[in-house]
């Protein structure tokens, strides 16, 4: 597949290396030589030139070009490259925005006409993440499928946690309510079978249905608090979007270092949010704003460095739930040791979302679970693929993927042994990156 | 001074001046529909219109302005208000109504400023003429004699938007309409059908087409001049008072919010912060005061107490200045009125005073501070309609309310010491820069300013010159940092 990405950003970088790991034909392209040259040493093209640029995107191949990802910081180019590289010839084109108005699905519907198909805006999805994190603290990662249907949850288990040191063929009788897809151990994710044992320190993910999941939290010994005030730290765009997205009984404080903008901030939340000028990695302020009443401390300031840290501190001085903005890939690892509750980082939300266009399947939704290397994703069987034929036990599907979950006719039901996929089911599948291309031959 | 483009402020005078001599020729009009002499004001018209054809030629009336400043429109406002009150007295000093030319600038001040403080007695054995005068100029200084200008010549050119901004009231002025004169238009439209419609209320309530014509005219501008010696109570009515209050009310509204409700924007207009406030402290006020006047005289029935209470409250903050019928108000009562006085209708209105915005942000800012204290470092901006306000705006109306008390109270003293007793002096110090006109004690709510000294009364002209176009488009004329290149 060839793949032109458009932007030498964070994002752009990202996904070009992650692209091309995957084996995809890469034509990266910036007007900025320099930033090109960023992701060093990988198997990609180059390409110096303008995205709003004919002539430059002539030269950069659009014409033959699978996919056109517009990823600049200017909302603006990445609309007016779309454009230009859909009406070049380009098959499907992405375009990232930060403008709310343009993801309605009335307004989608307009710029897939114009030759858009799919508009991502990293900051919008983790401020999902984040908001759905605060929705159930007592979580690691909380993400819903299917429209809500089926979640997936992930949760750290702890001594008091009542199937800690279980094999989970002896936890696995009676009813499936839910089924354990993953357990993350030390930096290792495994696909669990039944002979794997639970340990204190694991992270484990389940899939499950609503209204199951309260047996989740008794299972894994959380007991649930509601968040009614939060303090977020870094005056950042997801900080402004959050902002919005909570409701107004919240008490947000938004600790902003820069004097000019807290004071920009300031004029643009509503009234339950609270701005304060100064730093939040310093714990004098942070006592001085009773921080201890505090539900949940956010850590979205730029420097993913001080994010960690500013969580750790808080953390430390009572805040039951903290969040942190990790845009170092490398650090994820370390940010969870240091028992950061969630971790939110907007390249891998852009990637999870571009690989859905890469799967050649019916995929509905991708998501990667940040503390793990592994991805979520959301298939439609068809008629007479691989997975319809046997029962799921007899399908030896690979070790590094497992099915979570499926629904058929708005039933959903978590998956088992002697479950027989049918065409048209849409099926959960929870898989190590390493198996991200094999699922394709299951489902087609 | 060459760096003050004179040009351009002899255009607008000039302007204005022809604008009033055409006023001039309409009463002159009705002089000769009410067969008296047509003479006064045909003379006034000729006067003014010939000082307003030189001033206009004197601005080389073929050029286009192209670069005008700040100086040049607060110049341009100040002095077409004040010219306009100095010829608007002509008709007073010719037909003899007053021999005094302080007395004669004093009335068509407050008249044009919609403040309706009157030096004139036995108003009604005046000519009919001068009484319409005195409402007419009050009419058409409700809305502004710029915007009139505006609407009616687009010879302003590009200094149009900065000479809206030095006449237009409120914190920040927000245009509904790419171009001001697009914007003068509809709002003296929407001006002029609530007058209209008001004169057919008022002939329906039994007055007499001269009457409704006038009080119409003073209703809507909140100005406050009548026809009658003993003013509105005169007819006694319910249907009166109550339509006058209505109108009052309108007139104190802000015209912008009245504009998007003709567009069919009800929420804007039924949400605005400004107008909810405005409504509460009415509400509130007229509640205190009809208790109070309730157990002041058992004897009235509720209904009359409560319609007394409401009329006068809504009078006083408008900023019209139409007694109620109470024989005198007992100086508990001045306390809130003169609140109210402070106070007065909402921004974008004919109202004068502070305007209801300013007192809800000062208040909401203040609150804030206690806040702020608790919370060093937080920055909390104060919201209005939900909307934060730039620090800028907030730091510009502290000056401005910090400026506005400031006068008051220096106006206060210069004013006993110009011979007024002390509480009169306070009073006709509130009066004239909220421009309600109403006074208390001896200039009571009826009563006229005539007795005051001769220099109190340019003083008081001057005030409600100042209170008008808001204190700073005037002052500003003597800041020394002004006058520097």
């Amino acid at each position: 597949m060839k793949i032109i990405i458009a932007g030498a950003g964070e994002v752009g970088a990202y996904l070009a290396k992650l692209l091309s790991q995957e084996n995809q034909d890469i034509v990266f392209m910036d007007p900025d030589e320099e930033k090109l040259n960023m992701p060093y040493g990988l198997e990609i093209m180059t390409a110096v030139g303008n995205p709003t640029s004919i002539n430059d995107l002539k030269a950069a191949g659009v014409k033959q070009a699978d996919m056109f990802i517009a990823v600049t910081p200017e909302e603006s180019v990445n609309m007016t490259a779309s454009l230009l590289a859909a009406n070049l010839g380009a098959q499907t084109t992405i375009a990232r925005v930060s403008n709310n108005e343009y993801l309605l699905p009335k307004n989608m519907e307009f710029f897939s006409k114009l030759g858009i198909n799919s508009i991502i805006c990293p900051e919008i999805l983790a401020t999902g993440e984040i908001v759905n994190a605060l929705k159930t603290p007592w979580s690691r990662q909380w993400s819903e499928l299917s429209g809500g249907k089926l979640i997936l949850v992930g949760a750290k288990i702890r001594d008091n946690a009542p199937i800690v040191n279980k094999y989970l063929y002896d936890i696995a009788q009676g009813e499936k309510i839910y089924h354990i897809v993953a357990i993350k151990r030390e930096n290792d994710t495994i696909i669990p079978r039944g002979s794997d044992r639970i340990l204190s320190g694991d992270i484990l993910y389940f899939t499950t249905t609503p209204k199951h999941v309260p047996d989740i939290k008794i299972l894994t010994g959380k007991s649930n608090f509601n968040i009614n005030r939060i303090t977020i730290m870094g005056g950042s765009r997801i900080a402004m979007k959050v902002c919005e997205n909570l409701s107004d009984n919240i008490h947000i404080k938004l600790i902003e270092k820069d004097r000019e903008k807290s004071y920009r901030l300031a004029e643009k939340v509503r009234s339950n949010v609270m701005v304060i000028n100064g730093d939040g990695r310093n714990t004098d302020l942070l006592i001085r704003e009773h921080i201890k009443d505090c539900d949940a401390f956010i850590a979205l300031t730029s420097n993913s460095e001080a994010n960690i840290l500013a969580c750790v501190t808080a953390k430390s001085l009572g805040v039951p739930k903290t969040i942190a903005e990790v845009e170092n890939v490398d650090y994820i690892q370390m940010a969870e040791k240091l028992d950061i509750g969630t971790v939110i980082n907007k390249k891998l939300i852009a990637a999870s979302h571009i690989y859905q266009f890469l799967l050649n399947a019916d995929v509905s939704t991708v998501k990667s679970m940040t503390f793990a290397n592994a991805e979520v994703a959301e298939l439609v069987a068809r008629p007479k693929s691989k997975v319809t034929r046997k029962p799921v036990k007899e399908l030896n599907l690979p070790k590094d993927m497992t099915l979570g979950g499926k629904i058929r006719k708005n039933v959903v039901d978590i998956i088992e042994g002697d479950t027989q996929i049918e065409a048209g089911d849409h099926v959960v599948v929870f898989c190590l990156d390493s198996a991200m291309r094999k699922i394709e031959d299951y489902f087609n | 001074m060459h760096f003050v483009n004179w040009k351009f402020v002899f255009r607008v005078i000039g302007l204005t001046l022809m604008l009033e001599s055409l006023f001039m020729f309409v009463t002159a009009g009705v002089s000769f529909y009410m067969q008296e002499t047509i003479g006064i004001f045909t003379l006034s018209g000729i006067i003014t219109l010939s000082a307003g054809l030189v001033l206009f030629f004197l601005s080389d009336y073929k050029t286009k302005f192209k670069i005008i400043e700040k100086k040049e429109s607060c110049f341009g406002v100040t002095f077409a208000w004040i010219s306009f009150s100095i010829f608007g007295a002509l008709p007073f000093l010719l037909s003899g109504t007053t021999t005094s030319f302080t007395d004669a600038v004093f009335e068509s001040a407050s008249g044009i400023t919609t403040t309706g403080a009157s030096v004139l007695t036995d108003i009604e054995y005046l000519p009919k003429s001068i009484l319409f005068w005195r409402s007419f100029i009050q009419w058409l200084g409700g809305l502004g004699i710029i915007v009139f200008s505006l609407a009616l010549f687009p010879l302003l050119g590009g200094g149009a938007a900065l000479l809206f901004d030095a006449e237009a009231s409120g914190l920040t002025h927000d245009k509904f309409r790419p171009r001001v004169t697009q914007m003068a238009k509809r709002l003296w439209l929407i001006y002029l059908s609530f007058t209209a419609i008001l004169i057919a209320l008022l002939i329906a309530g039994e007055m007499n087409v001269f009457d409704a014509v006038c009080h119409a005219f003073s209703t809507i501008s909140t100005g406050g001049f009548s026809t009658k010696e003993i003013n509105i109570i005169y007819w006694n009515s319910a249907y009166i008072e109550t339509v006058t209050c209505v109108f009052m009310f309108i007139g104190a509204t802000n015209f912008a919010l009245i504009y998007f409700l003709f567009k069919g924007k009800f929420k804007r207009f039924f949400k605005d912060e400004e107008l909810r406030w405005f409504v509460a402290i009415i509400l509130g006020v007229s509640l205190i005061l009809a208790g109070c006047l309730q157990l002041d005289n058992k004897t009235n029935s509720l209904i009359d107490t409560s319609r007394i209470a409401v009329f006068q409250v809504v009078s006083i903050i408008t900023g019209t200045g139409f007694p109620a019928n109470v024989d005198s108000w007992s100086p508990v009562y001045w306390v809130p009125f003169m609140f109210m006085m402070v106070t007065c209708g909402c921004a974008g209105s004919t109202s004068g005073g502070m305007k209801v915005i300013r007192v809800v942000v000062l208040i909401k800012n203040t609150l804030y501070e206690f806040k702020r204290l608790i919370h060093p470092r937080a920055i909390i901006p104060v919201r209005i309609n939900g909307e934060a306000l730039s620090f800028n705006t907030v730091q510009r109306l502290l000056a401005f309310a910090f400026l506005y008390v400031l006068i008051i109270l220096v106006s206060w003293g210069i004013l006993v010491f110009s011979g007024m007793s002390f509480m009169e002096a306070l009073t006709a110090a509130l009066s004239s820069l909220g421009n309600t006109g109403l006074g208390f004690g001896e200039n009571g709510p009826s009563g006229s300013f005539v007795t005051i000294p001769t220099f109190a009364k340019w003083y008081m002209a001057f005030l409600m010159i100042v209170g008008r176009v808001e204190i700073f488009a005037v002052l500003i004329l003597f800041i020394p940092a002004f006058w520097k290149n």
